[in-house]
This record gives C-alpha cells, sequence and structure tokens, in this order.
C-alpha cells in the first residue's frame, strides 16, 4: 500500500516537478539499481535535497528509502514532520546524539534502519552548506557505516540546488541542477575515520568533474 | 494515412515543406552514414550527434504544429520557459533577485495567452512596457541596492531575449487569415523556423569550405567571413524558393531573408558573448551535440521578432 502509494505520488507529481520544472539532469543513476540496498551520500545545500534524490530512486524502493533530514526544521510541528513523512518519506532525527537514551539517539535510530533492511540518504555534512562549497564530513556517517560494513555507499554530488531553494528562502525557483552519482563504496575493514574520508573524498571527485565539465574547451 | 492529413487539415504547401525537411535529414544521414565507413574523425561523431537531435527536433516540432494550435502555443511557451530557465541557470544573479526571477517566470503565461487570445495591442507591450516598469519596481522593493543596475538590466533582457522574441512565433498563428493565402501562419511560422535554422547550418558548412578570416575572434572562434556571407546568400536563394510559404512578393521575400540570415547572426554572437561572460561552453546540456536550449534557439530569439514586424508591415 505504501509502496504504491509513494508510487503514485512521485511517478505523477514529484517526477514531473523536478525533471519539467525545476529542470533536473540525473548524470550516471543507473549504478542504484544494482543495489538492493545502500547509503546515498550527498552535499547539503537546500531543503529541497532529499527529496530531489528521492526522485532518482527506481520505483519498487521508494517505500524502503528513507532521506534522513533533522527533526528541528522538519519536525517544527506535528502537521508539517507527518506531511514529510507522508508525501516525501523522510526519516527525522534528533541533532544531538544521545547515548543513555537510544530512542533519541540518531546513530542508533539509523541502525535500526538499516538493519532492517532499509536504504539511506544521508547527508553527512549535518548542516547546509554555501553552494559550491563542500564541508567538513561529520563523524556519524563513519559510527553509522562501521556496524553496517556489508551496505555500499553511493557518493552523489548535487550542483545547482542551491539555487533553487537557497538558504533562508521559503519559494522554489526553477534552475538547471545536475546529480552526479559515483561509483558505489565497498568498504572492508575501514576504521571511522576512514570510511568518513572516504565517502568525502568521492564527493570531492564528483565535484571536481562536475566542475571540469563546467568549463571545459569553449565552443561556439 | 491520406484520411488522417485531412483530418489534421494541413495546407499543401506546409505539406511539400515537411516532405523537404524530412528529405533533408535522410539525405544528410546517409551522407554522414557514408562517410563514416571511411573515416572516424571526432568532428564526425559530433555531426552524427547533430543530425540524431535534428531527427529529434523536427519530428517534435511537426507533430507539435500539425495536431493543434493550443499544444503549438503551448510547445512554444515551454520553449520560452526553457530557455529563460537555462538563462537564470548561468548568468550572476543576487539573491535578493529572486522576487524578480518569480515575475519573469510568472509573465511567461500571460504573454502567451495574450498571443493566444490574439490580442496584439496587448501582446506587444506587456513585456517592454508593463514588465518593465513591474521588474526593477520589484527589485527595488527588496531593499538591496547593492548590484542592483545590473540586475534591472539582466532580468529584462532576459525576458526580451527569451520570453517576448519567441511569443512572436506564437502570434504568427494568431494572424487573422488573408485572402488566396492558403499557408497561413503556421506557413509563416515554417518558413521563419525553416530559414533560421538552415541559415545556422549553413553558416557551419560554408565556413568549413571557405572560411579563413575570422569575424569575431574574441566573441566566436568559429565564425567566419566566408561562413557569413556564404550563409547569407544560400538563405536568400532558399528563402527565395520558399516565398509559397509567405503572403509577400519576390523582392519582400529576398528582404525578410536577408534580415532572417544577418540577424539569426546577431542573436548567435549576442548569447555566445553572454557565454564567454559567464565562462562556460554551453548554455546546458539539454539538446546532445548542441548544447542547451537556448543555444540551439539563440538566433530565433532575435530573428523572430524581426520577421514578424516586416512580415506585418508588408503584408497585414
Amino acid at each position: 500500500m505504501r509502496t504504491f502509494f509513494l508510487y503514485i505520488i512521485y511517478k505523477i507529481f514529484w517526477n514531473f516537478f523536478f525533471k519539467i520544472i525545476i529542470g533536473v539532469r540525473y548524470i550516471g543513476d543507473k549504478k542504484l539499481i544494482k543495489h538492493q540496498q545502500f547509503v546515498m551520500v550527498a552535499n547539503h545545500n537546500s531543503h529541497a535535497d532529499g527529496v530531489t534524490l528521492m526522485t532518482s530512486v527506481p520505483v519498487d524502493r521508494l517505500a524502503i528509502t528513507y532521506p534522513v533530514a533533522a527533526e528541528d526544521y522538519f519536525g517544527k510541528s506535528k502537521l508539517s514532520a507527518f506531511l514529510s513523512w507522508f508525501l516525501i518519506n523522510l526519516l527525522l532525527i534528533p541533532r544531538k546524539r544521545d547515548e543513555k537514551n537510544p530512542k533519541r539517539d540518531p546513530i542508533f535510530i539509523m541502525d535500526s534502519y538499516l538493519k532492517n533492511g532499509k536504504s539511506l540518504i544521508f547527508f553527512p555534512e549535518g548542516s547546509r552548506g554555501k553552494a559550491g562549497k563542500i564541508q567538513v564530513f561529520k563523524k556519524g556517517l563513519g559510527h553509522l557505516m562501521k556496524e553496517n560494513m556489508n551496505i555500499p555507499i553511493i557518493p552523489v554530488y548535487l550542483e545547482g540546488i542551491g539555487r533553487v531553494l537557497p538558504k533562508g528562502n521559503k519559494i522554489m525557483l526553477p534552475s538547471i541542477t545536475k546529480i552526479y552519482f559515483g561509483n558505489p563504496i565497498f568498504l572492508e575493514n575501514e576504521s571511522v575515520e576512514e570510511i568518513v574520508e572516504k565517502a568525502e573524498n568521492a564527493v570531492h571527485y564528483l565535484k571536481n568533474r562536475c566542475d571540469s565539465n563546467n568549463s571545459s574547451k569553449l565552443r561556439d | 494515412m491520406n484520411k488522417l492529413i485531412e483530418n489534421i487539415n494541413i495546407s499543401g504547401e506546409i505539406q511539400i515543406v515537411i516532405f523537404i525537411i524530412l528529405a533533408i535529414l535522410v539525405f544528410s544521414s546517409i551522407v554522414l552514414g557514408i562517410w563514416g565507413l571511411f573515416s572516424k574523425s571526432k568532428m564526425l561523431v559530433e555531426l552524427k550527434t547533430r543530425t540524431k537531435s535534428w531527427w529529434i527536433m523536427c519530428t517534435l516540432f511537426i507533430t507539435a504544429t500539425i495536431i493543434s494550435n493550443v499544444i503549438t502555443y503551448v510547445c512554444i511557451g515551454f520553449l520560452s520557459f526553457a530557455a529563460l530557465r537555462e538563462f537564470y541557470s548561468v548568468i550572476k544573479l543576487r539573491k535578493s533577485d529572486r522576487a524578480g526571477m518569480l515575475w519573469c517566470y510568472l509573465a511567461i503565461p500571460v504573454q502567451y495567452y495574450l498571443a493566444y487570445r490574439g490580442w496584439y495591442e496587448l501582446f506587444i507591450v506587456f513585456i517592454p512596457v508593463f514588465m518593465f516598469v513591474w521588474i526593477p519596481f520589484i527589485l527595488v522593493l527588496q531593499g538591496e541596492t547593492k548590484m542592483i543596475m545590473s540586475s534591472m538590466a539582466g532580468l529584462p533582457t532576459s525576458l526580451m531575449l527569451c520570453v517576448f522574441g519567441l511569443s512572436h512565433m506564437a502570434y504568427l498563428i494568431s494572424l487573422p487569415e488573408i485572402d488566396g493565402f492558403s499557408a497561413g501562419g503556421k506557413g509563416l511560422l515554417l518558413f521563419l523556423i525553416f530559414i533560421t535554422q538552415i541559415n545556422d547550418v549553413m553558416q557551419f558548412i560554408w565556413g568549413k569550405i571557405i572560411g579563413k578570416h575570422k569575424i569575431l575572434p574574441k566573441i566566436s572562434p568559429n565564425k567566419t567571413w566566408g561562413g557569413f556571407i556564404g550563409g547569407l546568400i544560400s538563405s536568400v536563394f532558399i528563402g527565395y524558393l520558399m516565398s509559397f510559404l509567405t503572403p509577400l512578393n519576390d523582392w519582400q521575400v529576398i528582404v525578410v531573408s536577408f534580415f532572417i540570415a544577418g540577424v539569426g547572426f546577431v542573436g548567435d554572437v549576442v548569447v555566445s558573448a553572454i557565454k564567454r561572460d559567464m565562462g562556460v561552453k554551453d548554455m546546458g546540456q539539454a539538446i546532445p551535440g548542441h548544447g542547451g536550449v537556448l543555444d540551439r534557439i539563440d538566433s530565433l530569439a532575435l530573428t523572430t521578432p524581426i520577421f514578424f514586424h516586416l512580415v506585418y508591415f508588408f503584408a497585414y
């Protein structure tokens, strides 16, 4: 039922909205389809990041893929928390770690989702950064993946979404947005720091590819 | 099949041109295919992707024009929207310009509705007069004056380039009928797009054959005097042959084709100059081999209003 509902709402509304109106282009999204479960790691520029990335997920996996967001913005009221789950399938987590109370601990919540076979879309920068600049990745990603070494990380770089819905704005405006998908990272025995570093390097690599694509040699 | 075409009701002249377009596409695909047997140069690969995109664009355009008038208006309106979106994705604007951008987007449906209803007096002044007042006022209301001059210039220019110019294509279909001229507005639309695009192709081909002296080396390294003049002469010649699509007499068609070819070149270099300033190669990647939507229709954006008003002056 949930799969069907998300299928309808994404097929009819979100995909149309983001592809036709906003102008989202996908570069290399075929890599997703091969993996039943994944953790997508992306840079964070805008509140629209999560739903934009969800439009690239194959429809049969929409209901088991959750973009992770901090509850201090989307969970302001009960209604907005409900709608962001109902319409987008957002997973709301608290910002601060809480070791004593596992139910309020972000890493524990995400870990239990992954253990149940769900996929996550994750923004390791923590908060929205300036367009074109990737902030330092937080350690949370490492702690989470350390417990789930069998799940591949898919690095993603979002370009231009900051112009669609920048910080401090409420209205979305159309602007060409490109989503670069990188090769999946398979973990073996890395430490927490190494996992974070690997993911960070992969996203930086995609950013460089994107930048060089934009300014390669001039044509007529 | 005959019955289908009768139902859709396209005049004999337009059928001829659609046939010519398909013939050109088939011919160039065959030539490129045979050429491909002997060489594998980089240019050939690009020409092939370009031809493939031409096939898609021509099919879309022809189906959009023959199915129904409303679809034609919506399609040209969407073309404006896609061009404007590309323009805003490339040029540098301030955060406080977003309100102005929103109003520019909202101007598109209004302008095309005016074209659809055929309210000429409003259609012709809505962007150059009303929006020209409204957009700077909206920018002023944001209370941010730093660099406001460039935004006040950039936003109305983007509207003129992407919306006002292109919307004249839609208005061509709304023009009243003239006795003894059966091709109608769609014939004029086809003539305009055909001559503008064939002029682009001819400039490219003549430039490759006899192009030596660069015309504007700092802006467009591939544009040559040979290509420009060769393209101009062949466009005027082709325009003369296609005059059955227009209600004009011989010398009027020659003048109009001459203007389309010349202004097409202007549109091309104007958009190129903007790209150079912003440090990008193309406006986007929407059309493989061509770049973005705006890269393809840069010449159309300026030829359309010039063509429209010349024809309006001569024939209406």
